[in-house]
């Protein structure tokens, strides 16, 4: 099964070195979605306006698959 | 009561506090044994085949759902027991059993257990105290699961497993944590990797190392305090 990376970048980069064996693409998608719904649960106001939250999947060559953004600002 | 006593010297506070009376009941039909790190002692909907006294390290107890996964609802060390119940004619275990951190236990068969139950209030007594304590426990787990961010929950579970754990390095892959804690294997290495950036934690190939317990505590939900203060861990 190929390996992918979860990778959040919140302020600063937080690099998954681990990776997780998927069986494909898709597999990769629900595991993004899911892992995503559990971080932003834990975001809990440290997400400003201003600042982003992305998620990042890639492959084994760092080749960035999906991107999953939640985006914050405040209208002026 | 040569037999109860642990050959490290820590003993189990169940045990401790019985009488002679009680000692001499079950001392003749218990053994103490070392058991490894991940090994199951029951599945969920066997029957109870033995009653545990850790002396040592820590049992989990999981609840299991039909698509496999698991998700621990209490944890038991030094200060309790598990499959206790059995001494009341509770016969199938409800959840499954592992072993968390290396343990040394006392364990006697359920069916010796529920004979000298039968003749000791003590003993009696001791089945619904352990079963309170895993009530208790299960009650606080199943709020902090459904209300409490991953992060505390997190370092709530390292702070009791290092408690339990002493001297020793706490070896756990991220699968089994995540198992732990009931959710997914990616969003707690994102975790683990927040909390070492704060520097609390060093992570490396499987094993923790706490690095600053006073910033472990602030970080950890208020659930870490409730159980220890209740004294159910």
């Amino acid at each position: 099964m190929p390996l992918y990376f979860f990778h959040v970048y919140h302020d600063g980069p937080s690099r998954d070195e681990v990776g997780e064996n998927l069986a494909d693409g898709h597999a990769a998608w629900r595991e993004a979605t899911a892992m995503a719904g559990e971080m932003l649960k834990d975001l809990d106001g440290s997400l400003k306006p201003g600042h982003d939250w992305n998620l990042e999947v890639t492959d084994t060559k760092a080749k960035i698959l999906f991107r999953l953004t939640i985006s914050a600002d405040r209208p002026q | 009561m040569p037999q109860s006593k642990a050959s490290t010297g820590r003993t189990n506070d169940l045990l401790s506090a019985l009488g002679r009376d009680q000692i001499d009941l079950l001392s003749p039909h218990i053994t103490t044994e070392n058991l490894d790190q991940g090994v199951i002692l029951s599945e969920a909907g066997d029957e109870t085949e033995f009653v545990y006294f850790p002396h040592s390290g820590m049992l989990s107890l999981l609840a299991v759902l039909n698509d496999g996964r698991a998700i621990e609802t209490a944890m038991v060390g030094r200060e309790g027991a598990v499959g206790a119940m059995a001494g009341l004619g509770l016969y199938i275990s409800e959840v499954r059993v592992v072993v968390q951190l290396r343990a040394e236990v006392s364990k006697i068969a359920a069916s010796r257990f529920r004979k000298a139950t039968a003749r000791s209030d003590v003993l009696r007594d001791l089945c619904m105290n352990s079963n309170e304590v895993l009530l208790a426990q299960t009650r606080v787990t199943a709020a902090c699961n459904a209300v409490h961010v991953i992060e505390a929950r997190f370092c709530r579970w390292l702070l009791h497993t290092a408690d339990r754990a002493g001297n020793d390095p706490i070896n756990l892959t991220q699968q089994f944590l995540a198992e732990m804690l009931g959710v997914r294997r990616t969003s707690v290495t994102e975790v683990a990797r927040r909390v070492q950036g704060m520097g609390a934690i060093e992570y490396s190939r499987g094993s923790i190392k706490i690095q600053d317990r006073k910033l472990l505590e602030r970080l950890a939900c208020e659930c870490y305090a409730t159980l220890s203060a209740r004294s159910v861990l």
